[in-house]
């Protein structure tokens, strides 16, 4: 029989040494200027950024906590700051079709510069242009004009008055026109006058008024005429005045942007439009009533906002703080928020808009340079993946709302003109996005070529403890924490090989280390120190799992109240004890639960109960199936595996997965069919192959101190213990209460590495080889177990030749159960 | 002159007509009254001549907004005017309510200059619209009676386009005599301390300028208030509207004086832009 030792205590956990820092504490270290254990993230992230080509945008991807986005800064933020600005862009009136506004192209930094010099004008117009038309000049060529007109009128009236007056005939104003009468004495001939007058002469003044109706209608007709074309001179010197007051102020402007054709053609639009309407500058509404009919008046000041409006600059990105390509991280990825919107204004009732509303997108903020997306929150937005994808495939921003891009609403609204898109996105999510993504989206590996897998754990060797311990002390600095003394960075070192569930690694989950850090200081000051010392950081640790353990103290107290029934003493037969790991958050702990199997004479078949209740994931089952093929291929390998076994966890109500337990139930199932008894002082994990391998398993930690901590409730007997896969070991970074009470041997930890070293260290008796004709000694765990399956088997034949009465004769029942 | 001796225009008669500015004109009365704390009564003359017109079977009306021809008989005529006359009169008392100033108003039919000589016995001012192309369609009943005007004995304001009444006041003078009348009037026209008042001396000859001048600050000392003595100017209507130059200003006169008794001087007063006001 192969002896297995148990685990020395040095084996259970490893543990750094403060002795071995040459430091008082970590204001002596330099900061650690790169990503510790990224080196392939930090060269995609170089890559990924260098290469300005299509597609090459990032997907950096890795544990949650890791510090993605950080060090994706860190290398970004320089490189970007290298780079030239990029343009700044804005949006102004296109006049000749006011709903798809104008992008306009400036360079860097000068957007606000337009901007303000474009305010300007519009208070300097409201000034020289008022100016323009009160001078004495203006008012004397208007006073002309509108002489000249009043004379033309007056003079149609005039002779025809004159006409008229030769033939004792008078024009006459009637509420709603003129009207040709015969006077006498300087006074309309009353009715009766002019009916005793003689006949012929009555005649005579009827033919007069008569012959002259047609020049008064002619004369009236001529009104209209005359005073469109006294409008239409009163205009042009209007544009005339306009021009010259207006023309040398946009000059100036002009000046400043010599060679930038856009701005140019822009300026000699906003000077066609302001003469245009040069009318909302100089007129107060009531002058505006006079020159317009009633019905056709506009609110002055309504139209002189609307035309100054117009001429304004809607400045959407301006690179003026001289820091290089932007970086820019949009922390709620919209559609809007992405593309940028069009604001509207109530307006008496009305939503009301125009290309002043249009704001700026992260994609305008990040135009030339880096935009950096959470990529979680970018696919639960509705329709903002998609929308990003567009934008990035087209090279261009069009501004769309969700209600336009559904065609939810036919509202006429604004349609932007698209603005280039040159920008280089960085997604930052989890590993299951990222593989899901480039499994299910054919766009996403067109578009994020370039992948950046964080990890979160480092090999320990001397060199990656040295610059782990500058880790620490830089994330104290930057954090603003007190310093930690050796025996600090010696626990918190050995803190994130615990967290890396390896003795052989060390997380560099970076979250953690700087709540595990930040939680130190806070006792450290409690207690007044000035430094966070060894102590502070266990209580930090204890701390942590005790604020999150609840459900494990609840679960060890169904143990000690007999609840949860679980034997830590004595032998069993198709009992033992195995280990589970319950996730809760952050926080893991193992739980012992009792698995039992039983056997009888049956179709070869073992029956998983928690897969009969739908309660075992599918590598449970898988487990189960390979410890059956074992039991078939070892034991009866030239018959028919007449068995049905069946297990189960007891007390279990919840879903069990993973093969974990393979080797526990495995070791059960054995129990019973060599009716062995097992030690109920072990328990045991690991996974098994059909070749009777013990394999390593997850949690191994945890599980060791889940009945570790049962068994020192009940009193350590000194015979208790776990098995573990040996391949295990190097994972070992286990309790320090654990680890003394193994020193005190008390506890002990046994390194298996096959189904035979573990049952025997279960049951005490040799788990026997089987000589060249396969066949195990008869007092060996393997030879009871293959004799109770050739007896199966052998009923099972028996079983059939009697037709299925149970009797080879035909006659009696046996009972095969054990 | 102590501010006693300042007569109050206490009630005001505004002539009201069917022209496109009597809004306008309206409101700037109403403005004035309001300030003076007068009673404003507005009145509304269907002229006989008009009314002979409908009379005769065989004149037509050529309306100006299409310029075709219609029969002029009297009940649509009638109409007209009732129509009108009840439009001037909500206005009235619209405008009355909103700036609280007590409100009256009278249709009355005959012949326009005696109807208004009657109306306005009275009346301490009269307000009424002066703009107006002859025989546009903005033309005014009351310019064909601009004699009257000169002839009423009341102050009587001729306002142009409605406009509202402007604090600087010119005040043309040919003699010591109208400088006063002017001053009165235009200090009753607006009590407050805002005003603007320069006297322009004017005379027909420059001999006489000097002296008119010196008459003028005699004047002004005698009447105890604040006002310019501006340089000499001829006594024509041409060279008083060059003086002003581009600003709005009113222009008092005396409805007697040498100006307005010569036909083309008075013409081309009424015909200039800035308001009137004549005083006798």
């Amino acid at each position: 029989m192969t002896v297995i030792e148990a685990l020395p205590a040095t084996e259970l956990c490893r543990r750094y040494d403060p002795g071995a820092f040459d430091f008082d504490d970590t204001t002596q270290l330099e900061d650690l200027q790169e990503p510790l254990g990224q080196d392939r993230a930090v060269e995609a992230i170089r890559f990924g950024i260098g290469v300005r080509h299509q597609g090459f945008n990032l997907f950096a991807f890795g544990p949650p906590g890791t510090g993605k986005t950080d060090i994706v800064r860190l290398y970004l933020e320089p490189e970007a700051a290298a780079q030239p600005l990029p343009d700044d862009w804005c949006y102004v009136n296109d006049f000749a079709t006011p709903h798809s506004p104008r992008a306009l192209r400036l360079p860097a930094g000068r957007a606000n510069e337009l901007a303000k010099q474009m305010a300007n004008l519009a208070e300097e117009l409201r000034v020289v242009i008022s100016s323009a038309f009160e001078s004495d000049d203006y008012r004397t060529r208007l006073d002309v004009i509108m002489e000249q007109y009043k004379l033309r009128q007056e003079q149609v009236f005039e002779e025809l008055r004159e006409k008229a007056g030769k033939k004792n005939i008078t024009l006459v104003r009637t509420p709603v026109g003129l009207a040709l009468a015969p006077v006498r004495d300087g006074q309309v001939v009353e009715p009766e006058t002019f009916a005793r007058l003689p006949e012929e002469e009555r005649e005579t003044i009827k033919n007069d008024i008569g012959g002259l109706e047609g020049d008064l209608q002619s004369a009236v007709r001529m009104l209209p005429e005359l005073e469109r074309e006294q409008r239409q001179e009163i205009r042009t010197l209007n544009r005339e005045i306009t021009s010259f007051a207006v023309g040398h102020i946009i000059d100036e402007i002009r000046g400043h942007w010599a060679g930038e054709e856009a701005v140019i053609s822009f300026l000699n639009e906003v000077q066609a439009h302001v003469i245009d309407h040069a009318d909302v500058f100089r007129l107060t509404n009531e002058q505006m009533a006079q020159s317009v009919p009633p019905g056709m008046m506009p609110d002055i000041g309504q139209q002189r906002e609307l035309v100054i409006g117009n001429c304004q600059v809607n400045v959407l990105v301006c690179h003026d703080d001289n820091n290089g390509a932007p970086v820019v991280y949009e922390d709620n990825p919209t559609v809007d928020n992405l593309l940028g919107r069009v604001e509207h204004r109530a307006e008496y009732g009305n939503l009301v808009t125009d290309f002043r509303l249009i704001k700026a997108g992260a994609l305008h903020q990040a135009n030339g340079g880096y935009l950096i997306l959470d990529a979680r929150r970018l696919i639960l937005q509705p329709f903002a993946w998609e929308t990003l994808k567009r934008e990035l495939r087209s090279r261009e921003i069009r501004i769309e709302s969700l209600v336009q891009m559904m065609s939810l609403s036919s509202t006429v609204s604004l349609k932007p003109e698209p603005i280039p898109l040159d920008v280089k996105v960085i997604l930052v999510g989890d590993a299951m996005l990222y593989y899901l993504l480039s499994q299910h989206d054919p766009d996403f590996r067109e578009l994020f070529k370039v992948p950046v897998d964080f990890d979160d754990r480092i090999p320990v060797t001397e060199d990656a403890i040295a610059q782990f311990v500058r880790l620490i002390a830089t994330h104290a600095r930057n954090k603003n924490l007190l310093p930690l003394d050796p025996g600090a960075v010696a626990r918190v070192l050995q803190r994130m090989t615990r967290l890396a569930g390896d003795a052989e690694r060390l997380s560099n989950h970076v979250r953690s280390l700087v709540d595990l850090l930040s939680e130190a200081d806070h006792w450290a000051s409690i207690r007044g120190s000035k430094i966070i010392s060894s102590d502070d950081v266990e209580k930090a640790v204890a701390a942590h799992i005790h604020r999150s353990d609840r459900i494990r103290e609840r679960t060890q107290e169904q143990f000690e109240r007999g609840t949860i029934i679980l034997d830590t003493a004595g032998t069993r037969v198709g009992q033992i004890n195995g280990l589970s790991v319950l996730q809760l958050g952050d926080f893991a702990f193992g739980r012992p639960s009792r698995i039992t199997a039983r056997v009888r004479l049956g179709g070869g078949r073992v029956v998983d109960i928690e897969r009969e209740v739908k309660l075992g994931g599918p590598l449970h089952s898988k487990g189960v199936l390979i410890l059956s093929n074992f039991l078939a291929a070892r034991y009866t390998r030239d018959q028919p595996l007449s068995l049905t076994a069946s297990l189960v966890f007891e007390q279990s109500y919840g879903a069990i997965d993973g093969d974990s337990a393979s080797s526990t139930e495995l070791y059960a199932l054995l129990s019973a069919l060599a009716e062995t008894p097992i030690k109920q002082s072990l328990a045991v994990t690991g996974s098994v192959n059909q070749f009777g391998e013990v394999q390593a398993i997850g949690g191994v930690n945890e599980k060791i101190e889940g009945f570790f901590d049962l068994c020192r409730q009940r009193g350590l007997s000194g015979d208790q213990g776990v098995l573990i896969p040996a391949a295990n070991t190097k994972h070992l970074m286990l309790r320090e209460d654990v680890v003394e009470a193994a020193e005190r041997g008390e506890f002990h930890i046994f390194p298996v590495r096959t189904i035979d070293e573990g049952i025997e260290l279960m049951t005490g008796v040799s788990a026997g080889e089987a000589d060249a004709d396969g066949v195990y000694p008869a007092d060996s765990v393997n030879g009871r177990v293959q004799a109770r399956l050739q007896a199966f088997s052998e009923a099972a034949r028996k079983f059939a030749k009697s037709g299925g009465n149970g009797k080879e004769d035909g006659s009696g029942e046996e009972d095969a159960d054990d | 002159m102590t501010s006693a001796d300042i007569p109050r225009y206490r009630r005001i008669l505004l002539q009201m007509d069917t022209s496109s500015h009597c809004r306008e004109t309206l409101d700037a009365a109403i403005e004035i009254a309001a300030g003076l704390q007068a009673e404003l009564h507005g009145i509304f003359v269907e002229d006989s001549d008009l009314l002979s017109v409908g009379g005769l079977d065989f004149v037509r009306e050529f309306s100006f907004s299409s310029a075709t021809a219609r029969v002029l008989d009297k009940q649509t005529l009638d109409a007209q005017l009732k129509a009108l006359a009840r439009s001037a009169r909500r206005q009235l008392e619209q405008a009355g309510t909103r700036r609280k100033v007590s409100v009256g108003f009278q249709t009355v039919r005959g012949d326009f200059q005696t109807e208004m000589a009657n109306a306005s016995r009275d009346a301490d001012l009269i307000i009424a619209e002066g703009t107006g192309r002859l025989l546009s369609r903005y033309y005014r009943a009351w310019l064909p009676g601009r004699t009257p005007a000169r002839r009423m004995q009341r102050p009587t304001l001729l306002l142009k386009g409605g406009k509202p009444l402007v604090k600087r006041f010119t005040l043309i003078c040919d003699s010591a005599d109208s400088a006063r009348k002017c001053l009165r009037a235009a200090a009753s026209l607006l009590p407050d301390e805002g005003r603007d008042l320069t006297l322009l001396p004017s005379a027909s000859k420059a001999a006489d300028a000097e002296t008119l001048a010196k008459a003028l600050a005699g004047a002004v000392a005698e009447a105890g208030l604040e006002a310019r003595i501006a340089a000499p100017v001829n006594l024509a209507a041409e060279a008083v509207l060059q003086h002003i130059g581009a600003s709005d200003r009113l222009l008092v006169v005396a409805g007697d004086g040498a100006l307005l008794r010569d036909e083309a001087e008075a013409h081309r007063l009424f015909e200039s832009r800035h308001p009137l006001l004549l005083v006798h």
